[in-house]
């Protein structure tokens, strides 16, 4: 009878034991904090950064991030492993040799050399347990250049961990209802990679103004008076237009306001690369 | 009698109340109160993000500790409370403000009209508070969640009507960003497009020509209706997703199909107002 008695005892403490053990060993707990991450540290200063990011962040083992955000975040990046989270491999990512070479801004046989590093690094670190965080600034499936980790990692099950974008923040500066246009209650968002001029696609800018909707611009290269000239199609000239420079940082943020028929003049030379430019009645008094 | 005690004693006195003065004015600089009785108080309007509280900003609660007055739904009140201790909270008129640039005399059915006029009411007394604390120098916040721009009528009202006191605006997480990592997918990888167009029901047939990348912010639409309305512009095998309590971590979920199929694999399921439809080959 004792012997049952050890033999039932054994078969309900074992498991336990075993129960505890596993949720000891995972790092997270039962947060699940194990795997890759794509992690958004928010845009403009520091403090845009949401409370889920930076406990990610902490939990992390491994980060990928440029100079620049270590910079911004000593004390949350501390201590930690980081690594280049390879800029400009989304240029060339799934493009065979031949095209990929065609690319003038980055080198394919480099960018290719960086991935194969950045995914021995992952796999190593996954396989051991351990958190690997890839960060990014704003929401990093609008135009980011990281959503190559989702496709060459996607057997782990990556997850993005979400932040506030420079659309978000600029929203914000414009201190506009961006939906609330007389004319239509959409915002488009679009880009125009430097190509404005010569781009004719379906979302071709003056193919976008014919319903005289909000649009916000992510301005990566854009040409401020060749996107005016293809709006001017289909928008009256005196739409008003704004540009919003360095949005998000409390101490730089600048708005100019005009309309499509000064707002290039308005804008000068260089506005650099970090602007929003919106055009649309919604900021119409 | 030598004046001299009496110049003695009346400086000395001086030279103490300065001190005093000197001390008080230091002390009270040190807990802002100075400050805060010699320029208006603030007026602003923070988003909290949308989904799980984890999702607000260091800089949105910062700017809820930094405040004497909060207004926000009771959800908000509820899942901010530890940094609400202490803090005056007072309704907002989130409930009316939906005829806020109507006149109500245009408005012919009588209940309506009533609604409109006892809204008004409700949003005129709001503003008095509003301002009266603004004066005596009080910071005053309105919570909202996800982007207060996007689609946020409640906070039309605020910005028109407090325009002068120029707000802060303290950005947020939106819905869209939220179901966008649900998603995982870059949105604007469009086989044919590189952008994307935030819209609703009534305005899709506006933007809908060229076939863009669409994310619908449904607003109380009948998900069949919605869907009646996509196949008039999109081909039949265009990808639809639906993403359900976008933020929330425990309960976000999606549903994926195409066009032609995406209402039987929703059939029988609950659409909570927290739901974001995308259209767009971007998910093929």
């Amino acid at each position: 009878m004792t012997n049952l008695k050890n033999v039932f005892a054994l078969l309900l403490i074992v498991p336990a034991i075993f129960l505890c053990l596993s949720a000891g060993i995972s790092p997270a707990g039962d947060s699940g904090k194990t795997g890759l991450y794509l992690v958004s540290t928010g845009s403009g200063d520091p403090d845009n950064i949401t409370f889920k990011a930076a406990d990610t962040i902490k939990e992390s083992d491994i980060i990928f991030c440029s100079q620049s955000t270590v910079d911004k975040f000593p004390d949350l990046l501390e201590g930690k492993e980081i690594h280049d989270p390879g800029f400009g491999i989304f240029a060339v990512y799934g493009k065979t040799p031949e095209e990929g070479k065609k690319i003038s801004r980055f080198d394919y046989d480099e960018k290719m050399a960086e991935l194969e590093k950045i995914s021995e690094i992952i796999r190593k670190a996954v396989k051991e347990g351990k958190t690997v965080s890839v960060l990014c600034s704003g929401d990093p499936t609008i135009y980011g250049p990281n959503m190559w980790y989702m496709e060459e990692f996607a057997d782990l099950d990556p997850e993005i961990i979400t932040g506030v974008s420079a659309f978000n923040n600029s929203n914000a500066a414009l201190k506009k209802g961006v939906t609330s246009g007389k004319k239509a209650h959409s915002v488009i968002l679009t880009a125009t990679f430097g190509d404005a001029a010569q781009y004719n696609g379906p979302d071709s800018v003056d193919k976008l103004a014919k319903n005289r909707a909000a649009m916000a611009f992510f301005t990566m290269f854009m040409n401020i008076e060749d996107v005016v000239e293809k709006l001017r199609v289909h928008y009256p000239e005196d739409t008003p237009a704004a540009i919003v420079k360095h949005a998000g940082y409390s101490d730089k943020q600048e708005v100019i306001s005009g309309t499509l028929e000064n707002i290039a003049e308005k804008t000068g030379e260089n506005p650099g690369f970090e602007y929003m430019f919106y055009v649309g009645d919604f900021m119409s008094e | 009698m030598s004046r001299k005690p009496v110049i003695k004693s009346f400086v000395f006195k001086i030279c103490i109340f300065c001190l005093s003065a000197v001390i008080a004015s230091c002390i009270f600089q040190e807990s802002g109160f100075t400050a805060e009785k010699n320029s208006p108080g603030g007026f602003r309007l923070v988003s909290v993000g949308v989904g799980d509280p984890d999702l607000i900003t260091v800089r949105a609660i910062e700017r809820i500790k930094e405040s004497d007055i909060i207004i926000c739904r009771q959800s908000v009140e509820e899942e901010f409370k530890e940094h609400m201790e202490g803090k005056t909270v007072w309704e907002g008129a989130f409930n009316e403000w939906r005829t806020w640039d109507q006149d109500c005399g245009e408005i012919t059915d009588r209940e309506k009209r009533e609604k409109c006029i006892n809204d008004q009411k409700v949003r005129e007394k709001l503003e008095q508070k509003i301002r009266k604390a603004v004066d005596e120098g009080k910071t005053v916040s309105v919570l909202g969640q996800g982007d207060l721009m996007i689609y946020g009528g409640p906070y039309r009202w605020y910005l028109e009507a407090f325009e002068d006191l120029d707000p802060e605006i303290v950005p947020g997480v939106s819905c869209l960003n939220a179901a966008n990592a649900n998603l995982g997918k870059d949105i604007m990888s469009g086989k044919k497009t590189s952008s994307a167009v935030l819209t609703h029901y009534r305005d899709i047939d506006k933007v809908a020509e060229h076939q863009p990348t669409l994310i619908v912010f449904t607003m109380h639409t009948e998900f069949e209706d919605l869907v009646e309305k996509l196949r008039r512009y999109y081909p039949d095998d265009t990808p639809v997703s639906v993403v359900f309590y976008a933020g929330y971590k425990k309960k976000e979920y999606r549903i994926s199909g195409n066009l032609d199929t995406i209402l039987k694999k929703t059939e029988g399921k609950d659409f909570p107002f927290e739901h974001l439809v995308y259209v767009g080959d971007f998910m093929k």
